[in-house]
């Protein structure tokens, strides 16, 4: 919930979140170094820093990638989808030390400006056919710190969730950036093979859910809009039946390119925009709690029939104008402005108006 | 999330699992043979006294500057030479052999053996299979990526 563009307070959840987050980071970063220092005595204390944040940062980033695709698939994951921008800021700060650290190691000693040594590359690494990889690692390292520095709501509230979200598309080029600074870096020089199966198999982990996810989506949006292709005389779409609607809960829909959310509560049905207001979250997945219905991401709330946070918060979502005429849910597919009371239909009604046509025939 | 957002993920996903496995597998076919061995790493992990004895003491093998060095052999024959200098100031230094005579300069040759981080009395093994052939020392600064110093050429022998 949220006033302005402090969209979410903390709360016990998010303080749990980031206490298990860190333990976890610092957990690894010392196991890693802990294990390295073992099988290879005489690392220096720089290399084995150096190693243990920047796997540890492109580790984070692998579980991050696959937390969305994963919460498409099952909801069960959404407790993890919950604060990962926080994961989000660790793996930025993360993938800064390693960076910071590099450049004191091998960039700082010397006259040339340690920026302009990291462009001009590293002649340590002759055996990477002059593909620059540290390059590729500072251009994701921009576009990284540039996400986690507006990954906080008061920019999702000034640029708008669409724009917000379609900017912060750029982790997958900061994502293939970092596969190929690996890739070209340490894999060329690094000879136990487990480095690079490794990151073949996070590689395929991510790759494989977001497709799995993106094709999923695909499918559902055709079945959905043909689902509604048909309209009445009226203007009204039949949408689905009542009774496919569980209580408390929502059927999607796609009307006009777009998802609804039809939800079924306290004998009454309202259809609203599937889209959260917040980070553009499906509505229809989650629940009416307190009356209202509540994203299954971040909990921003809305009245079924008006699309409108209670007060004293300010979101607002479009409504559909519904009916339900023998036990069929009828939606009209113009949109009403955002914040709009449509007077829900009861489900009451329609069957008696069911009991009514049947006597009639 | 929005139609339009949803398009544009399928695309980005698409694009990435049709370039990136490429790239990946490309990556992995420039990978050359590392320059050193498990043996080397073995002799590295030998504490100094382990190289014996000096063997031979130059003063005059660095023309350029005053580094005197040493050349230690065990009684198994492990070789290793040991650099010292009064003040040298340069950051990250690492030593370098070239075998050949050529005269060495400004930039490291692409054939340059590394032997480990240069520091003043601190012995570095030299590889087997280095010595018998005649070869050079180069000090090269890490950090400023650039050739400090290079021997003259000599000949390690074997025993």
């Amino acid at each position: 919930m949220g006033i302005t563009y402090q969209a979410v307070q903390w709360n016990r959840q998010k303080r749990l979140y980031d206490l298990v987050l860190v333990a976890a980071v610092s957990l690894f970063v010392l196991l890693f170094a802990g294990v390295t220092k073992r099988l290879y005595p005489f690392v220096t204390a720089e290399i084995l820093l150096i190693r243990a944040f920047g796997v540890a940062a492109f580790l984070l980033l692998h579980i991050i990638l696959c937390i969305g695709p994963l919460c498409r698939l099952s909801p069960l994951f959404l407790p993890l989808l919950y604060n990962r921008r926080h994961a989000g800021v660790t793996m930025a700060i993360l993938a800064l030390i390693h960076s910071l650290l590099v450049v004191l190691t091998y960039h700082a000693g010397g006259d040339l400006n340690p920026i302009l040594s990291v462009l001009r590359g590293s002649p340590l690494t002759p055996s990477i056919g002059g593909v620059p990889f540290q390059l590729f690692g500072l251009v994701a390292l921009f576009i990284i710190i540039t996400m986690a520095a507006t990954s906080h709501d008061f920019w999702l509230a000034n640029l708008t969730a669409p724009v917000w979200k379609a900017m912060h598309m750029l982790v997958c080029a900061a994502y293939a950036l970092l596969v190929m600074h690996v890739a070209f870096g340490v894999l060329q020089s690094e000879v136990n093979p487990l480095y690079a199966i490794l990151t073949g198999l996070g590689l395929t982990g991510v790759l494989s859910l977001h497709s799995i996810a993106a094709l999923r989506e695909k499918k559902i949006d055709r079945q959905k809009q043909r689902c509604t292709d048909d309209t009445s005389g009226s203007g009204f779409v039949d949408a689905c039946a009542v009774s496919e609607i569980p209580e408390n809960r929502a059927k999607i829909i796609c009307l006009s390119g777009e998802r609804v959310a039809i939800f079924k509560y306290e004998g009454k049905v309202s259809a609203v925009s599937n889209v959260c207001q917040h980070q553009n979250g499906p509505l229809g997945e989650g629940r009416i709690v307190d009356g209202c219905i509540t994203c299954p991401w971040h909990g921003y709330q809305y009245k079924p029939d008006t699309g409108a946070s209670p007060p004293p918060f300010i979101e607002k979502i479009p409504t559909f104008n519904v009916r339900v005429e023998r036990g069929r849910v009828l939606i009209h597919p113009s949109p009403n402005r955002a914040g709009t009371r449509a007077e829900p239909a009861r489900v009451e009604e329609s069957t008696a108006d069911r009991e009514k046509n049947l006597v009639a025939v | 999330m929005t139609r339009s957002l949803r398009q544009k993920h399928r695309f980005v996903s698409l694009g990435l699992v049709c370039f990136l496995p490429c790239v990946f597998v490309f990556s992995l076919g420039l990978r050359k043979p590392p320059s050193y061995s498990a043996d080397d790493l073995e002799i590295v992990a030998k504490s100094p006294d382990d190289y014996g004895p000096i063997e031979w003491t130059s003063a005059e093998l660095w023309p350029s500057t005053k580094i005197l060095t040493k050349l230690r052999r065990n009684t198994n024959g492990a070789v290793a030479v040991e650099l010292q200098w009064h003040k040298f100031n340069k950051p990250d230094l690492l030593l370098y052999w070239v075998g050949e005579k050529s005269a060495v300069a400004g930039e490291l040759p692409p054939n340059a053996r590394f032997l480990g981080r240069a520091q003043s009395n601190a012995p570095l093994p030299i590889p087997d299979e280095l010595r018998g052939i005649t070869g050079t020392l180069i000090l090269y600064s890490l950090a400023d990526s650039e050739v400090i110093a290079a021997s003259r050429g000599f000949i390690i022998q074997k025993r």
